[in-house]
């Protein structure tokens, strides 16, 4: 199978003139637009008229927004997959193979994790880093299971490579963790690993490998689902996930965009967190928002896609409406906290800028595809719409959230990736859109009355037996 | 048919039509096919003695007791291996290996030999060739493969398809082309004319004329005058993080040093003899001048281009054309690195110690052409 995967410089290979192709979607696409505009009849097009009443017109306004923003995301999408396929794929650090390594440090946020802690603290010690200048720092955070007691025996047998940090106090989550253990150490280079991932040998020098480049504020690697066997649910999270990483944060990459740091099976750059103010300890998202604190004050964030580990996505459908829920919130957290300084900042290019803040609206495209058919009906009923704009509102949403653009990317990711059968369950993915839909609209229309939590809590996957069988 | 019926087989037809895309979804979650975790290479893919490796194994594997059993033979064994390879294992130290007539010229077998091993002059070999001592290929003969345990000359006009290994020193001559991995455990030397994509040895070198050794700790840059402050610099927009970022264009004057990481969104000039005891970034096109020295790494987005006689301990990466000036010396045996670029271009007379990458193509140029490439970077 691995055999199979497409590499880079297959597909690099006869594509000289790659943007060809995606002028020629945009320009189809716009003139199929202009065309259904054209067909109408004049008296039809529902034009903001000054007769009308101000609050018709602020709809009709909101509504011609919408379908920008739509349409928007659409050729964003198909921009990338396009770019994937045909463009020129950038992996400046691949390479970097030999090096004087810098020291390193890992952390590993650990809170009741003792079915799996023990497999990454296996697996980490046989990475190949050179063993003088990596040091393992799990972060236990006020477990009640056997978790301290694993690590403090990792800790027994390899003394100085292994160093643990217990919390006792403080706020609970992620980043609290995060941010407490950050004035412990001394490395200027962090990787981060959820106790649940399983880094093979050489994935600690791949990440760690981007640092060369002063730039560089954090690296992401690739992830990748382990369960995906189990159910409809973790078939499809595997496609997503494929789709997301494999075309979108490569695309990102590509094109010198935002890709994003997610929290795990990545790394940051000590000094520059430091410098942008460490770890937002209340934030719901802190990945998210450090990747645009660093991307503000100019560092970048890179994507190594050969950089893989894997993960374990969930299993219930319950869990992942919990999940989507949760990342719904902290996106929009983050949207709302840096979106007007990512517009007005001056370190980051306008492509930057563009990227940011479709990358923060992607949590809420659900309630503004469900806003705008809302106010396309409303307006309809006020003898205000004709159904030629309805129709195209439906279309462009359908093919953003549901259809074309995001099949064509993940149908992209699987050729990519060499899996041929994978591909037959994308029908299915309406099925996971729609409980996205749900989950995203409810986070995002609920979120301006939610209390501000007073404590942050532990955010885990449920997780199965599995990960072990890969040690 | 009725309006009723009519409306049925249209719904049914409708409902048909909508499902149809399900069905061999469907199938696949019923009868799972393709529903493991997608494979992924656990090991670093990166290690440029991959291929050897395997090749190594694949001979433990498959030809030991062959290789012991021909010792004792008089001339060469033919034979075919269980995976219905063919092979040939020849006497190891003659003058010229004993090839076959008809395979003197184009040779499908796998050709290996317990000692030295000397092959013919213009041949193909189709199969990957093994020395258990010195290997020395005859002029102008292509090589699916080879490996030596102890070195290994390619003659000039020579090529190699896939991958090069030697325990000890790989020569390559005039005007050779190596796809695919150079590797050796010893050192790696190219004549003027080779053309490389991957080479990884503790000493590489390029041409005649190459720089005496590094000191073992790699570059040891003294400032000969005092490091540029925050007020010498125009453009610069940030200084947090121990990381001076510059809007436009950076020079550093001839003879002064810096010492603090750098990014710069244009272009880049480092005057002669200039000193960067930092890593630097740059967006725009990069040229170093004659005598520079870098303690750390240098990232370029578009060319970077080093002029004679520079000096860097770090990894070197372009993601256009890098050029390497005569004489000028990238890492130390004591602290090897890696150049990468989409296409390399070196001036015979340069040093490298770890690994040197052309994405695309790397060449060591001719000297009539590297005189006009010192032009481009003085």
């Amino acid at each position: 199978m691995d055999a199979e995967r497409r590499t880079d410089l297959d597909l690099r290979a006869g594509y000289a003139h790659w943007w060809v192709l995606p002028v020629v979607v945009v320009v189809v696409f716009a003139a199929a637009v202009v065309a259904v505009v054209a067909a109408l009849p004049v008296q039809d097009l529902p034009l903001p008229d000054p007769m009308r009443p101000l609050y018709v017109r602020i709809m009709l306004a909101a509504l011609y927004l919408i379908i920008a923003i739509v349409v928007l995301n659409l050729l964003r999408h198909y921009y990338f997959t396009l770019n994937r396929l045909l463009g020129r794929q950038r992996h400046p650090y691949l390479d970097l193979d030999t090096a004087a390594w810098p020291p390193v440090t890992i952390l590993i946020p650990a809170h009741n994790e003792e079915r799996v802690i023990a497999d990454i603290l296996t697996a980490l010690l046989e990475v190949d880093y050179p063993r003088d200048r990596l040091r393992i720092m799990p972060l236990n955070d006020r477990s009640t299971d056997g978790t301290r007691a694993i690590i403090d025996g990792f800790a027994q047998a390899h003394a100085g490579l292994v160093t643990p940090f217990h919390r006792e106090g403080g706020l609970a989550g992620k980043a609290a963790a995060l941010q407490d253990a950050l004035p412990l150490i001394t490395d200027d280079i962090v990787l981060v690993f959820d106790a649940d991932y399983i880094p093979g040998r050489g994935l600690i020098k791949q990440l760690v490998a981007p640092f060369f480049d002063p730039e560089v504020g954090a690296v992401m690697g690739r992830v990748v689902p382990l369960n995906a066997d189990v159910n409809l649910l973790t078939r499809l999270l595997d496609l997503e996930r494929a789709g997301g990483y494999q075309v979108d944060q490569q695309a990102r990459m590509n094109l010198r965009l935002v890709p994003q740091y997610g929290g795990t099976v990545g790394g940051i750059r000590r000094r520059a967190v430091e410098a942008v103010g460490g770890w937002d300890v209340r934030s719901l998202a802190e990945d998210t928002d450090i990747t645009m604190r660093l991307l503000l004050a100019g560092w970048k964030t890179v994507y190594q896609n050969r950089s893989e580990c894997y993960e374990q996505v969930p299993e219930t459908w319950s869990s992942r409406m919990r999940q989507i829920f949760r990342w719904a919130r902290g996106h929009n957290q983050v949207l709302r906290k840096y979106a007007g300084r990512l517009l007005f900042n001056r370190r980051t290019r306008l492509a930057e800028k563009v990227d940011g803040l479709l990358l923060l609206n992607i949590y809420l495209m659900s309630p503004i595809v469900v806003l705008g058919w809302v106010l396309g009906v409303v307006l309809w009923y006020l003898g205000v719409t004709k159904p030629g704009l309805i129709v195209i509102l439906a279309v462009t949403s359908y093919s953003t959230l549901g259809n074309f653009a995001v099949f064509f990317e993940i149908a992209a990711a699987t050729y990519l990736d060499g899996t041929r059968s994978r591909v037959r369950l994308l029908p299915f993915i309406m099925a996971g859109f729609l409980v996205s839909l749900m989950a995203v609209s409810r986070a995002t229309v609920t979120q301006p009355f939610a209390r501000p939590a007073r404590n942050v809590h532990w955010h885990k996957t449920e997780r199965s037996e599995r990960t072990s069988r890969w040690v | 048919m009725g309006v009723g019926p009519a409306i049925l087989v249209f719904l049914l037809l409708a409902v048909g039509w909508t499902l149809l895309p399900f069905i061999p979804g469907w199938r696949e979650l019923v009868r799972k096919s393709d529903a493991a975790a997608l494979p992924i290479q656990r090991r670093s893919e990166v290690d440029v003695r991959h291929f050897a490796q395997g090749f190594r194994a694949y001979l433990d594997r498959t030809l030991a007791g062959i290789l012991e059993r021909s010792r004792t033979a008089a001339g060469a064994v033919a034979g075919e291996l269980a995976d219905g390879t063919a092979y040939l294992v020849v006497p190891g130290g003659a003058a010229e290996a004993d090839l076959p007539a008809a395979e003197r010229s184009y040779c499908t077998r796998l050709v290996v030999s317990t000692g030295d091993l000397r092959l013919p002059a213009d041949c193909v070999h189709a199969a990957e060739v093994y020395a258990g001592g010195e290997l020395v290929g005859g002029a102008r003969s292509v090589y699916r493969a080879a490996m030596a345990d102890g070195a290994l000359t390619l003659a000039e006009g020579s090529a190699s398809l896939r991958w090069l290994h030697a325990r000890r020193a790989l020569t390559a001559g005039q005007g050779s082309r190596m796809c695919g991995r150079t590797s050796s455990d010893e050192s790696v030397h190219l004549a003027p004319g080779c053309s490389f994509e991957r080479l990884h040895a503790p000493r590489i070198t390029f041409g005649d004329a190459i720089p005496g050794p590094q000191p073992a700790a790699g570059v040891t840059a003294v400032p000969e005058s005092a490091p540029l402050a925050e007020a010498d610099v125009r453009g610069l927009v940030d200084t947090r993080g121990g990381r001076w970022l510059v809007k436009g264009d950076f020079e550093l004057p001839a003879g002064r040093c810096l010492d603090h990481d750098l990014v710069v969104d244009g272009a880049v000039v480092l005057r002669e003899g200039a000193r960067l005891q930092c890593s630097l970034k740059s967006r725009g096109p990069f040229r170093a001048e004659r005598g520079v020295t870098v303690t750390g790494s240098v990232v370029g987005q578009r060319d970077v281009a080093f002029g004679p006689g520079c000096r860097v301990a770090g990894p070197v990466v372009s993601e256009q054309t890098l050029t390497l000036g005569a004489g000028s010396v990238v890492g130390s045996p004591a602290s090897p690195t890696t150049v990468s670029a989409l296409d390399i271009r070196i001036v015979p007379g340069v040093l490298c110690h770890g690994s040197v990458w052309a994405h695309r193509r790397g060449d060591v140029l001719v000297p009539a052409a590297s005189a006009g490439e010192r032009d481009v970077t003085a």
